[in-house]
């Protein structure tokens, strides 16, 4: 390669692939899995619903209204994100003479932004929530996790095996995706829950049930990255059945 | 140059079974064979985007296990698929782009040609088929390859563009170090240029040779049908009756003899192709 810098030759390319995916990516949006309809669109209508919202009005801080309606933003943005995979340059990058090892850099380095982006504009927000004390620092970390499982995983299992049809797809563990949605459920309950049960005393109970669900978390993440670096890497080397 | 030894490989639900053949330096083979019969196949197995299961591919005096930057740099294609470049980039950027990984990358060569071929610098994705293929086309030229595999490329191609293509690829191979593989099921364009001939069907090797082999060993027969009988019935690949007589595909020998009343020719590759096909089906 002519071009001294590989890295960020290598990074040029994974950013133009993303700039060409936007349509794709909106596609897929559309036609996405089930916890990006559960956030996108039951969550929120969850929580603008005008029951929801009398009921959140009188026991919810105004602050905490915003920061939950600022997740679901970056949520939605990290979703967004991970479904721009770029897949035509892939294939054009396979007919260019570039090393075995540039490839998976190819292939790490768009993961890795998939990944990047809507973590930092978790971490942004975290530290907003952090300097308002408006949300237990349990409830950051556990989301941070999930979101971070879930914008690595969902760049795998969306991978289609064969054909790069969005319906087959391979999870690094089974029923994962089940998990995550319980996880969810645990979350709203944990919303509708400090609202009802833990008013007034609410930080103690607050901090066990998020601090259970962290745990939870943290388990499926040390399942699953045993998992993860093998199929990057299986898709990147034989990348040949998806072409 | 190329040496294809005892390949085998399964896409899905299809085979390609014991490919074997080899290209010298300085000549242009012609992959023939109906749709679907795995020309494209075979040419991404030369393009180390598919790798076979059985046997050994070597290109270049090395394999892709061995050398695949090497090999690439050398290797220039045209294929079918869409999406190969940046749509949203212009013709001039997306060479750049994938320029760079080229080691003879020249850009002044591409615009040289993208202007002989009549391109102008516009976003990829509003390219035409054919103009598409030329981009491509251009692009492999521009890296100055050894070995350019080209899929189909002439069905899309204006008649003008067409005769230009087989000018330019006919001078590509003129300084004895450079071979062209072209896959296609139109013949028309070999007839003028293959040196070689490799046909293949249903993933399995009809028969690969030169062009003077073709014509040593198959011989096109047309007149009468009892004539036509005549001729020994093991030689006879296929016949064909038609409005003006019979026409057969027959395998020639040194031995060989016609009735006088017959009009025997070299047999098309047309004619080849469809005979064979006949025959064998």
């Amino acid at each position: 390669m002519r071009n001294n810098n590989k890295n960020l030759t290598i990074l040029h390319l994974v950013i133009l692939d993303y700039a060409g995916e936007i349509k794709e990516g909106w596609k897929r949006v559309k036609g996405a899995d089930i916890v990006l309809w559960f956030w996108d669109f039951l969550f929120i209508g969850i929580m603008w619903a005008p029951w929801f919202m009398d009921f959140a009005w009188e026991y919810f801080l105004q602050a905490e209204l915003f920061v939950y309606g600022y997740t679901i933003g970056v949520l939605s943005l990290g979703f967004f994100i991970s479904r721009m995979y770029p897949e035509k340059l892939e294939k054009t990058l396979l007919l260019c003479p570039l090393t075995q090892a540039e490839k998976i850099q190819y292939v790490k380095t768009g993961y890795r932004l998939k990944v990047g982006v809507p973590m930092l504009f978790y971490v942004l927000a975290g530290t907003v929530w952090l300097f308002l004390q408006v949300i237990s620092p349990f409830f950051i970390i556990e989301i941070g996790l999930w979101m971070f499982f879930y914008f690595r995983c969902i760049n795998i299992y969306c991978m289609p095996e064969t054909g790069r049809d969005d319906s087959i797809r391979r999870y690094p563990v089974k029923g994962m995706e089940i998990f995550q949605i319980a996880v969810q459920l645990l979350e709203v309950g944990q919303i509708m829950g400090m609202a009802l049960y833990f008013e007034g005393s609410r930080w103690v109970p607050i901090y066990i049930y998020e601090g259970t669900i962290t745990l939870l978390q943290v388990l499926l993440y040390i399942i699953m990255k045993k998992n993860l670096y093998p199929i990057i890497m299986e898709r990147a080397l034989c990348y040949e059945d998806n072409y | 140059m190329v040496q294809l030894t005892n390949v085998k490989k399964k896409i899905g639900q299809f085979f390609l079974e014991d490919i074997t053949f080899s290209l010298r330096e300085g000549y242009i083979m012609g992959l023939i064979g109906e749709n679907g019969a795995g020309k494209s196949s075979i040419l991404k197995l030369l393009l180390g985007i598919l790798t076979p299961e059985e046997g050994q591919i070597s290109i270049f005096g090395t394999t892709y296990e061995e050398n695949e930057k090497g090999i690439k740099n050398n290797v220039g294609y045209v294929l079918a698929e869409d999406g190969l470049f940046l749509g949203e980039m212009n013709l001039l950027e997306n060479a750049r782009l994938f320029g760079k990984y080229y080691e003879n990358f020249s850009e002044s060569l591409f615009c040289n040609y993208a202007s002989e071929f009549g391109l102008k610098n516009i976003k990829v994705k509003k390219l035409s088929r054919g103009e598409y293929l030329k981009f491509q086309f251009a692009f492999a030229l521009s890296h100055k390859p050894k070995l350019l595999l080209l899929d189909e490329p002439t069905a899309n191609f204006d008649p003008e563009f067409r005769r230009k293509f087989l000018c330019i690829i006919t001078d590509f191979i003129k300084d004895g170090r450079k071979s062209v593989i072209l896959a296609t099921h139109l013949t028309e364009d070999l007839e003028q240029i293959a040196d070689y001939v490799t046909f293949i069907d249903h993933g399995r090797l009809l028969f690969s040779m030169d062009r003077e082999s073709i014509n040593k060993y198959f011989r096109m027969a047309a007149g009468e049908e009892y004539k036509i009988n005549l001729l020994p019935k093991e030689n006879i690949i296929y016949k064909e009756a038609g409005k003006y007589g019979t026409r057969a595909l027959v395998k020639h020998g040194r031995w060989s003899q016609y009735d006088d009343a017959l009009n025997i020719t070299y047999p098309l590759l047309e004619e080849l192709m469809y005979f064979i096909l006949k025959g064998k089906h």
